[in-house]
């Protein structure tokens, strides 16, 4: 897969979601990954907190076994706002519970490994 | 599904136990608990080893990680979340909430036990 260049301004988006959230029977984090890769995004992150609550105010850890049950995961994706824009809609259908967060990034560096 | 699974590997993490157990504690022929204390151990150490690896890398589905750390570990021994929460209280600094945590499940866990046997006596 090849990429224009890409630098300059762009949006950052970033979803939080919880680790055990599922979209046919998959877990979310992977579905919304693959379905960015398939629309041809530059690029998505997925990160997994050690400790967080969201809107049901149930604190997830890692410290605590009964409550690492689903510890919070967190999507970053930079492209341009259009191309973002053009997904939130899925990603509204995608997302049941969560929290999706939009902001200016400037871009220096995007490029693929040299092999 | 993440019921069943902490169901299906808290029974295995049962018979786990017993098997183990006893049969360390039949071979050993003493009255000092050695089935236990490796039961107690052996969690500990594999609590450690599978649940910070599974947390570190994503390489378990989160139902999975959970059924064997909540499931089958608690159905082997929970003495290994006591071991886990405690290094991860240490690890944080909490000293004084980990030295807290120990000294309340050994020392009131002792203390319960007695009282336990005690008024059973009274019946």
């Amino acid at each position: 897969m090849t990429h224009q260049k890409f630098q300059g301004e762009r949006t950052l988006m970033r979803i939080h979601i919880g680790e055990s959230d599922k979209r046919h029977g998959k877990p979310l984090h992977e579905a919304i990954v693959e379905m960015l890769r398939k629309e041809g995004f530059s690029g998505a992150t997925v990160l997994r907190g050690v400790a967080g609550y969201g809107g049901s105010s149930i604190y997830h850890t890692d410290k605590i076994l009964r409550l690492s049950q689903d510890l919070p995961i967190v999507l970053e994706v930079i492209e341009s706002t259009e191309r973002i824009e053009q997904v939130l809609p899925r990603l509204d259908e995608m997302v049941d519970g969560g929290l999706i967060t939009l902001e200016k990034v400037r871009v220096i560096l995007y490029r693929p490994a040299k092999k | 599904m993440q019921l069943a699974l902490i169901a299906i590997f808290g029974a295995v993490g049962t018979l786990a136990r017993y098997g183990l157990q006893g049969l360390v504690q039949v071979r050993a022929g003493s009255a000092f608990p050695y089935g236990t204390l490796l039961i107690n151990l052996t969690g500990c150490f594999f609590l450690g080893l599978i649940g910070q690896f599974t947390m570190n890398r994503v390489v378990l589905p989160a139902d999975w990680r959970v059924a064997i750390t909540v499931g089958f570990f608690g159905g082997y021994t929970t003495f290994s979340s006591f071991g886990w929460e405690t290094a991860k209280m240490s690890e944080d600094g909490e000293w004084l909430r980990a030295s807290a945590y120990v000294g309340a499940s050994v020392l009131a866990g002792l203390a319960l036990s007695i009282a336990g046997i005690r008024l059973a006596n009274r019946f």
